[in-house]
């Protein structure tokens, strides 16, 4: 498997090099060299003061909320410059770290998560000026980055000029759902592989005072209803306060905001007086801590050490170090072993792990790019499902694994819903961010039968397979949340979930249990970081790229394949989704082997690949006269 | 930057109130003076609400800053025009207001007090009586607006910071409707030791009552009386909270719906009920902060709600967003020659041909007329079922049409909440009365209820449904809860065969397991059926490979219209009511019997001729004369009704053709024999009659069978007999 030099260059196009590629508006340039980064880490809220009061010096009289509009711009430009650099970043503590366990208020904190809920909109004056009521001073104070304090108006008079209020985007963010243990343990800051840590925790050694130092509660305690699916990962959920957003809900994105949390140690005080009302509407969220966010970052596949700006990879390792050739042929190597020396099916699942969503709006083939694997011919005694699963949830940064089971499936709690009386959006299993892999485990289901919500369950999932989308409750409304998750059900015998693509597993008795899972740890130890980041860009590139024919006459080789694969003699006729399937296995298959276009050969590959799984399933045609 | 001069803006509301007259409609003429005769009403006690016009406003001299700076600044100018009426009042009280509540008695009370205490301290500088009470403790009449008619309502979404403090008018559907509460406006407090009296304004939901007296009498002695509250002497107001959130036309791809508080005083509650679409024209405005600061520090305080000046249930065909009339270019670029056939395309455009599928959904969305003679209603609506095999684009269909139509739902048959489709009688967690609760068909109501999985239902709902189809009302007796309720529904349902694939050989009510009462209720039922076709498959090839390469679709010659637009025309053709001529009924008669003596011929069939049937065909014909914006419907109405319907029925007569097919196999036999006699020939074209025969007797085909079927494809001009009935000549036949 060579990988073609044009696959280079076009993964390089997608990989910005330079910080100096992102764009940048003369407004905001103009202040980016006005703002000190490290002293606004060191002390956010003072310095937003000092800005503030020096706005006369750098601006000619502008809005405060235009202000405040820039300000918040050219720190987002200076904390990317920060995180894409090679060097390791300031100190800036992760609220996804498992270490990170205490915080302090009024620190810039990092949080890697998706949008669970959108509530209503807030209103805050974008400054404020306040009379004391003794002294009669008045002190003008900006509103940027922070909520106006009780202590502040307790004793002043307030004045708020009118026409000067922004507004404030709020959504309830949590832990992106699902997200297997080796993303929040990948080194970001480090240089290339295997660089020496550098905690992203609050270095309690440069904290003299530890009264500062707020303990983080144990949110799965408190919020129940928004981790349902938590994977491995450490749940949080904090309140994002963003100025001008495009959030919607089940964006994965990395924000950097200045944090605020209600300290549990200082008693009930005034938190305890919340009235019955609003505790009617906002259940518990007052215990939420508040990010105001100044930064707002896309991650490839949510992994964090490739961030995406302006549809440019820009990851945290020279690109020099991904040995792409090597990697495919890993990758291969270790589902085949996964599969019980199966390297056919190796195939099918490692298109699998690649593929994404590319286009929706379709002519009745299901969405473009979609893939629901079957892998049959899993025995319920085997080790395969349980070792494919594992070696997955290692490759792939957030998975749903799912027991499809009787008593499972009338379990299950998959489409989050809008409680009307709490007006909260309750979290469920299908509320996931894009990319994230649904395995499916059918190997143990037996006979019996369902129950209406086992039968609910069973429709909710067949429409994810189908149209990959999720319909939430909303009591009058049932909007169609469009997921994008890639599905493998392993089972037994042919499943019975409606899926695109049917493999039989063969295993291959020569190696034993022990010797191939010694030989997937090894390679995983060896190759795992990197296959990591591997397969994080192969996902980006079929989510970038522009799928075309290498030939022009391929085209007529593909209907031809179409045409003939329907004509009579074959037992089973091939569906207008299915083609479209086969063509989205020959794309992927083509960017594993450093192919941006779909050539000949990945068609000759998968019309090969179409005989053996037709003779796996006993479809295999009969010979006919044409 | 508005001008603020309240002075010179309350004596215009004086002018305005004062002076402002419409032009009566009474014989004679004269001038009415609407406001001014509202405010007598007010000062006698007859009317409490008054409700301004900004249109009226408007009509008044110079009024535009005044208009400006009312929707800026609402709420001060609330205040301000309810001063300009106090002021008013005494002038224009006509007799003496009887006293209607104890809070009347109270203020009456309290005032005559207040006068004979001020007459006993005559000569001293004293503020006027009304001053010493809180002016609203004294108004028993309310203020509402309402906006300009040019004033179009937004979204949930497009409220911004900058509409704080403004007059909006904003649309969504009631999601939670409380109670209707009484508010403490103004609390009313006298002290347990020196009986003076205290009032307190409140403003928010919540306030902190007072306790300590603060009279003069109470300070100077030290006696720290203690202050009681009085009901009789506060003043109540009626309060319900209301939830809206967004409707999903608004709601951007991805997102979710967003929702707003409402709070709803005085004569606008009641006004709406949960699951009814409403516009509501209120005063947006920060939730107080007076309440507890905790609130504040939460960050959640800084929340907005809207105060309600108006609510205005919205039927969902006259939006006023969709209802804007169309243009002349607009109406020229449907009104082609095949605009029919065009509009159908333009439904759901991604699904290719199904196009008398899509006409029908195009007539069910237009909709026939309604008919009521006396107490005979006769449904206008038009009800299509879809069936078929998975993925032949079903679900496209309806979730096109559910964007499409103007008010509609989109269910399964398996409802995801308890209510279910009609209407269910449900436990209020908080009060723990019984409520009814809307299902989909009764929010559909006058809309389309798209159910999908319509096979997959559970019986009650199916029981229910038989009523909706026919009556269009729903019955609910359960809890105690006695009613009837309007669901003026075309339903578009979608059903999956009941054995995952469509069985030919088994019967329609077999194939989706619903009982025939059910499906004689639509007015058109579809099979789409995915059959495997060379040509279609090629163009289906041609069309994946291209939206697999391009990742759009192919361009066609087709351009869909536009579908804000096509809800509009849709919109437009509903308000037509086109009749049937006198000529044309016997026609209409005519077909019905035809299809009558059709079902009776084939007893075997699987579908039904009822006289539903008939209205079916009535209600297409009326559907399609709307379309052409007409009042009158034509002979070409009824001929294409007639078509979709038998169209219709063919797609479900699988058997009826499997089963000729089967009889002709002998046929397909005899061509077949002749075929490779004839390419074993020279010409490839000329056997001879007996070698076919003798072919045909080894096959088993009797003679009679021979003979017929030569005939047969004679007459169809496949071959040519000689006059001897020796040499046969294919003619039609591709050699292959």
């Amino acid at each position: 498997m060579g990988i073609d030099q044009t696959f280079l260059d076009v993964i390089k196009d997608q990989v910005g090099k330079d910080f100096q590629d992102v764009k940048q508006s003369d407004a905001v340039k103009a202040i980016l060299n006005h703002i000190d980064y490290d002293k606004f880490i060191e002390n956010p809220r003072s310095y937003i003061q000092e800005l503030f009061d020096d706005k006369g010096s750098m601006f000619p009289p502008i809005l405060t909320n235009v202000w405040e509009a820039r300000i918040l711009q050219a720190l987002h430009l200076k904390h990317i410059e920060q995180r894409i650099k090679t060097q390791p970043v300031a100190n800036i503590p992760s609220l996804n770290d498992p270490k990170t366990d205490k915080v302090i208020n009024g620190k810039v904190v990092t949080f890697r998560c998706i949008i669970q809920d959108c509530l209503d909109q807030e209103v805050c004056p974008s400054e404020l000026t306040t009379e004391n009521a003794v002294s009669g001073e008045t002190i003008c104070t900006s509103t940027l980055l922070r909520d106006i304090t009780e202590k502040e108006l307790d004793s002043c008079k307030t004045v708020v000029r009118k026409d000067n209020a922004s507004e404030r985007e709020l959504f309830i963010a949590i832990t992106p759902p699902g997200e297997n243990a080796w993303v929040s343990e990948t080194k970001v800051e480090a240089k290339g592989f295997g660089a020496t840590e550098k905690r992203m925790k609050m270095d309690t050694d440069d904290v003299v005072d530890d009264s500062t130092l707020i303990p983080l509660p144990n949110y799965m305690e408190l919020f129940p209803e928004l981790f349902k699916n938590i994977g491995d990962a450490k749940p949080v959920v904090c309140l994002l306060k963003v100025y001008e957003s495009t959030l919607k809900p089940n964006d994965l994105v990395e924000v950097a905001g200045i944090i605020e949390i209600e300290d549990p140690r200082a008693g009930n005080g005034a938190s305890g007086d919340m009235s019955e009302e609003l505790q009617d509407d906002y259940p518990k969220f007052w215990k939420l801590p508040k990010l105001f966010v100044f930064s707002c970052l896309k991650l490839a596949d949510g992994n964090p050490q490739i961030p995406i700006i302006e549809e440019k990879m820009f990851p945290v390792f020279p690109m020099s170090d991904l040995d792409l050739t090597g990697c495919a042929q890993i990758l291969r190597d270790i589902l085949t072993l996964a599969l019980g020396g199966d390297r056919t099916a190796a195939v099918f699942a490692m298109v699998a792990l690649a593929s994404r969503i590319i286009r929706r709006e379709d002519a009745g083939l299901g969405p473009i790019g979609k893939y629901v694997l079957n892998l049959n011919g899993i025995s319920q005694s085997s080790d395969i499902a349980e070792t494919f699963q594992r070696v997955v949830k290692r490759l792939i940064p957030r998975t749903l694994a799912l027991n499809f089971t009787i008593n499972d499936v009338h379990s299950w709690n998959l489409t989050p819903r809008k409680n009307v009386h709490t007006n909260q959006l309750e979290s469920a299993l299908f509320q996931m961010a894009g990319g994230t892999h649904v395995l499916i485990n059918e190997t143990q289901l037996g006979v019996g039968q369902f129950n209406d919500a086992g039968r609910h369950n069973i429709a909710v999932l067949t429409e994810l397979l189908t149209t990959q989308q999720v319909k939430y409750d909303y009591t009058y409304q049932f909007p169609a949340i469009a997921v994008d998750s890639p599905v493998i059900v392993l089972s037994d015998t042919l499943s019975v979930l409606p899926v695109d693509i049917r493999i039989a597993v063969k295993p291959d008795a020569k190696l034993t249990v022990e010797e191939r899972n010694s030989r997937i740890e090894q390679l995983m130890s060896e190759w795992g970081s990197q296959l990591q980041a591997y397969l994080s860009i192969i996902r980006e590139v079929s989510l970038l790229s522009h799928p075309v024919f290498a030939e022009e006459t391929l085209n007529d080789d593909f209907e031809a394949f179409f045409r003939i694969r329907n004509k009579e003699g074959f037992k089973t006729k091939m569906s207008a989704a299915q083609f479209s399937t086969f063509i989205t296995s020959c794309r992927l298959w083509g960017i594993y082997k450093g192919e941006l276009s779909i050539s000949r050969s990945s068609l000759m590959f998968w019309k090969d690949l179409e005989v053996i799984k037709d003779q796996r399933s006993g479809t295999t045609p009969t010979p006919t006269n044409q | 930057m508005a001008n603020f001069d309240y002075e010179a803006d309350l004596n215009k509301f004086k002018d305005f109130l004062t002076q402002y007259y419409t032009s009566s409609t009474r014989r004679g003429g004269g001038k009415d003076f609407k406001y001014a005769k509202q405010i007598t009403a007010l000062a006698n006690r007859e009317q409490v609400e008054m409700v301004v016009e900004m249109d009226d406003l408007a009509m008044f001299d110079d009024t535009e800053m005044l208009i400006d700076n009312i929707e800026r600044n609402a709420k001060r100018y609330t205040e301000l025009l309810s001063d300009a009426i106090s002021q008013l009042i005494p002038d224009y009280k006509t007799k003496e207001a009887p006293c209607k509540d104890a809070l009347d008695v109270y203020i009456e009370h309290r005032l005559t007090n207040a006068r004979r205490h001020q007459d006993e301290q005559a000569g001293q500088a004293q503020p006027s009586i009304e001053s010493q009470f809180p002016s609203d403790l004294l108004r028993r009449f309310e203020i509402y607006w309402k906006p300009r008619t040019s004033v179009k309502s937004v979204s949930i979404r497009a409220l911004r910071a900058s509409q704080v403090g403004k007059l909006v008018t904003v649309h969504g559907t009631v999601i939670r409707a409380s109670e209707v509460r009484p508010l403490l406006t103004v609390a009313t407090y006298s002290c347990d030791s020196c009986s003076a009296e205290t009032f307190q304004t409140i403003a928010g939901p919540s306030f902190s009552p007072q306790v300590q007296c603060n009279s003069e009498f109470c300070k100077s002695n030290r006696t720290g009386g203690r202050l009681q509250l009085q009901t009789r002497g506060s003043k109540f107001m009626r309060f319900q909270e209301l939830r809206i959130q967004e409707q999903s036309t608004d709601v951007p791809a991805g997102h979710v719906p967003r929702s707003l508080g409402v709070y709803c005083k005085g004569e606008t509650t009641r006004q709406a009920t949960a699951g009814d679409h409403v516009s509501i024209t209120g005063i947006f405005l920060p939730l107080a902060k007076s309440t507890a600061f905790a609130q504040v520090a939460s960050g959640l305080l800084t929340d907005t709600f809207l105060e309600a000046h108006r609510v205005t249930p919205l039927s969902k065909w006259d939006d006023d967003e969709v209802g804007a009339e169309l243009t002349e270019a607009e109406m020229s670029e449907i009104s082609e020659s095949d605009f029919y056939e065009k509009l159908a395309a333009s439904i759901a455009p991604e699904v290719y041909g199904h196009d008398d599928v899509k006409k029908s959904l195009l007539l069910m969305l237009v909709g026939g007329v309604a008919r009521d003679v006396g107490g005979l209603k006769i449904r206008g609506t038009i009800n299509v079922c879809l069936m078929g095999d998975p993925g032949v684009a079903k679900s496209q269909l309806l979730s096109y049409v559910d964007r499409l139509a103007p008010r509609s739902q989109m269910t399964s048959g398996r409802g995801s909440t308890g209510v279910g489709l009609t209407a269910s009688v449900m436990k209020d967690p908080i009060t723990g009365l019984m409520t009814l609760e809307a299902g989909a068909l009764m929010l559909a109501d006058q809309g389309i209820c798209c159910i999908d999985e319509f096979d997959k239902m559970n019986e009650s709902d199916r029981t229910a449904l038989h009523e909706v189809m026919e009556q269009q009302t729903i019955s609910v007796a359960k809890a105690g809860i006695l009613t009837t309720l309007h669901a003026r529904t075309s339903v578009l349902a979608a059903a999956n065969p009941a054995y995952g694939k469509y069985n030919p050989n088994r019967s329609i009510q077999e194939n989706i397991n619903l009982p025939a009462a059910l499906l004689s209720r639509f007015d058109i039922l579809w099979l789409i059926q995915d059959k495997p076709d060379q040509q279609e498959d090629l163009r289906l090839a041609k069309h994946i490979t291209y939206v697999h390469q391009h990742l759009h679709e192919p361009p066609t010659t087709l351009k869909p219209l536009d579908m804000g637009l096509m809800r509009r025309y849709i919109i437009s053709c509903r308000k037509k009511n086109p009749t049937v001529p006198q000529t044309l009924s016997d026609k209409l008669v005519g077909a019905y019997v035809e299809l009558r003596k059709e079902a009776r011929n084939n007893l075997k069939e699987n579908t039904f001729t009822s006289p539903r049937s008939l209205l079916a065909i009535l209600r297409l014909s009326t559907a399609l004369a709307r379309l052409r914006m007409s009042e009158i419907v034509i002979d070409d109405d009824v001929n294409e009704a007639i078509r979709l319907v038998e169209r219709s029925r063919d797609s479900t007569k699988p058997v009826a053709s499997r089963t000729a097919a089967r009889k002709e196999s002998a046929g397909d036999k005899i061509v077949k024999i002749v075929r490779n006699l004839a390419a074993e020939t020279q010409d490839q074209v000329t056997v001879r009659v007996a070698d076919v025969r003798q072919k045909c007797r080894v096959d088993g085909i009797s003679n009679d069978e021979i003979d017929r079927f030569l005939d047969q494809y004679e007459d169809q001009n496949i071959w040519q007999i000689n006059q001897n009935r020796t040499v046969l000549t294919m003619v039609n036949i591709a050699t292959n």
